[in-house]
């Protein structure tokens, strides 16, 4: 048989899914035989003197057998749901009794793109959310007064600077200091703007692995400016001289004459403080800082100086912990994991209904699987769904280097997974264990009074017909978790069918 | 039944049943209309009654040695809708000339 008609066959097979079940085999039938009609008259055609017949090939004629099994498809849920049968017939419109699972996660993974987008979409979010790979950014560390707390304030003199890059070369391969400033630059001709200026040492992006773009080459000695990228598009969007701040030119910045030597892209700077522009200098200029002056210091480490992963740098009667700009770049991912910790201690306490389930239970292990992949699939989409909010909550409008954003970012994660996990477990709950609809029609069952050889509470229905949830109002010693009541196939017949 | 409002795709198909045309790939060839057009036209105007569907028997199958086939005929509100939709496009009557016995 022809490699086309082979192919068509196999695409009437994969179309045939598409129709319902109970149309399938004899709509794969018909499609089959005409198919087989088809080829017919298309070797026939070939072979024929007739070189104007129209003949159609195969797959031509297949691919009509798709919209032909949407036409089915549509059709067979159209009339499901406008049967009117006189018995379930305010079930089978009741949206509640067609919630399937899919519906579910549809929407869940749906919000979790949405959140996901805009996370990548905000900046700061982006900046947290795909941290900058350095090489060795495990032997790259901050040397800090104070560890994680104040980043968002220099603190280290460049007096001590100087003293430690003498002092300490048995702990360290190169040192880099880097000092804010504002600045006024001329981003247009007629157009100046206040910038923040990182004045640093000149081994500072080649410390930190940094890969400035379009890099011009600039006179010994000269400082070099770096733009960072969204500085240099802002100055590129003007409409007369867009070339004002391209590399290569001179510019005049604090007083001084400055070469733009490069444009660095946004996600490279991973270190606290937020800069438009980098000032490289070398050891002479940076020389003329004040002593006082305050900065961050960067460090390359020699991994044989510190025996531990927690580095603390001990000079006289002060400790500088020196923070690992790899942990620095996976904080928030930290947070994240520490709140998920506390969001999971905190659930049992949290929950109305208990976690050890429902007293019977169906024990087919099949069905019973599918329950559980289900309930794993809500549990897959709320962690990044979670993780994602939480870092356009907390770095989306702040700094990464804030106080402000670890706190914003541990609570909002707690607090949106514990809500994720009760709903999930909530929703696991009051669904049927067999086919996963919602359990509905809640009916109020016996008197509060009656708990002695009775008992009080909800009912709950699977329209479908496979059970009966009971749910106890008071517990008692013989009746105290959500019990599930099998009902066997002579009740289907009062029911709806059954949710797909 | 109330009067359908037959589309000229459908009132096409039907003449073509009328025709002698009875299986969905002749239909096809003789209207010159696509498969993904003329089986759901064709699904349509069997839930509306207008025709009626059978396999054919499995002897005459295998006698041609091929997959028996689902032919299709006018039903009784069938022939009346196809002559009510006649008045409307009577080019289709030229397209697709009526049997001589059938006229």
């Amino acid at each position: 048989m022809p490699g086309h008609c082979l192919f068509a066959r196999w695409l009437l097979r994969a179309a045939s899914w598409l129709v319902p079940a109970p149309e399938r085999a004899d709509w794969h039938a018909e499609w089959a035989a005409e198919l087989w009609q088809v080829a017919a008259s298309s070797r026939t055609t070939k072979l024929g003197t007739d070189a104007t017949a129209n003949r159609t090939s195969p797959l031509a004629f297949i691919c009509g057998a798709i919209p032909d099994a949407l036409y089915l498809r549509r059709e067979a849920s159209a009339s499901s749901s406008s049967t009117e049968d006189p018995v379930s017939h305010t079930s089978s419109a009741s949206p509640q009794t067609n919630s399937g699972p899919r519906s579910y996660l549809l929407t869940l993974a749906s919000i979790c793109g949405l959140i996901f987008t805009l996370a990548l979409a905000l900046p700061g979010s982006r900046h947290a959310l795909l941290p900058h790979h350095s090489a060795d950014a495990s032997d790259l560390v901050l040397i800090t007064s104070s560890g994680y707390s104040h980043l968002d304030q220099p603190a280290t003199r460049f007096a001590d600077y100087q003293a430690w890059r003498i002092s300490t070369q048995k702990l360290y391969r190169e040192l880099a200091f880097y000092q804010p400033q504002q600045h006024r630059l001329r981003i247009a001709p007629h157009d100046e703007a206040s910038i923040s200026v990182f004045r640093a040492s000149n081994n500072l992006f080649d410390l930190l692995g940094l890969a400035p773009q379009s890099t011009a080459h600039a006179v010994n000695g000269q400082p070099q400016l770096f733009l960072s990228r969204s500085l240099f598009d802002r100055a590129k969007g003007r409409k007369f001289n867009p070339g004002f701040l391209e590399p290569g030119t001179s510019v005049e910045l604090g007083g001084r004459r400055v070469i733009v030597a490069g444009i660095l892209p946004d996600s490279q700077w991973q270190l606290p403080g937020h800069a438009d522009a980098w000032l490289l200098e070398d050891k002479h200029s940076l020389a003329e800082t004040s002593p006082l002056a305050r900065g961050y210091v960067v460090a390359h480490v020699r991994p044989e100086a510190f025996p531990s992963e927690h580095r603390v740098m001990i000079d006289g009667d002060h400790r500088y912990p020196c923070l690992s700009l790899a942990e620095l770049a996976h904080r928030p991912g930290s947070i994240f994991r520490f709140a998920l910790l506390l969001a999971l201690l905190a659930l049992p306490a949290t929950l109305p209904i208990p976690i050890s389930g429902t007293a019977e239970r169906t024990r087919r292990m099949r069905i019973r699987l599918r329950a559980w992949m289900y309930f794993a699939a809500k549990l897959a989409l709320i962690v990044p769904l979670a993780y994602a909010a939480s870092l356009c909550a907390a770095y989306g409008f702040l700094a990464s280097d804030s106080t402000a954003a670890p706190c914003i970012q541990l609570a909002v994660a707690f607090l949106a997974l514990l809500g994720l996990f009760r709903w999930s477990w909530q929703d696991q709950r009051s669904r049927c264990p067999e086919c996963l609809g919602r359990l509905t029609h809640p009916a109020r069952v016996g008197l509060a009074s009656r708990s002695f050889l009775a008992w009080s509470g909800t009912e709950l229905v699977c329209t479908s017909g496979h059970g009966l949830l009971h749910i106890p109002e008071l517990p008692t010693s013989w009746f105290s978790r959500p019990r599930w009541l099998v009902l066997d196939s002579s009740w289907r017949t009062l029911f709806a069918t059954p949710v797909p | 039944m109330p009067e359908a409002r037959l589309s000229h795709t459908a009132a096409l198909i039907l003449q073509s049943i009328h025709a002698g045309q009875v299986y969905g790939f002749s239909v096809m060839e003789q209207t010159g209309l696509p498969s993904g057009t003329v089986y759901p036209a064709m699904r349509r105007l069997e839930r509306d009654g207008l025709i009626a569907s059978k396999w054919e028997a499995q002897a005459i199958a295998d006698r041609e040695q091929r997959p028996p086939r689902k032919y299709y005929r006018l039903t009784r509100e069938g022939l009346a809708a196809l002559e009510s939709v006649l008045k409307r496009y009577p080019l289709i009557e030229k397209l697709i000339p009526t049997p001589a016995g059938e006229a």
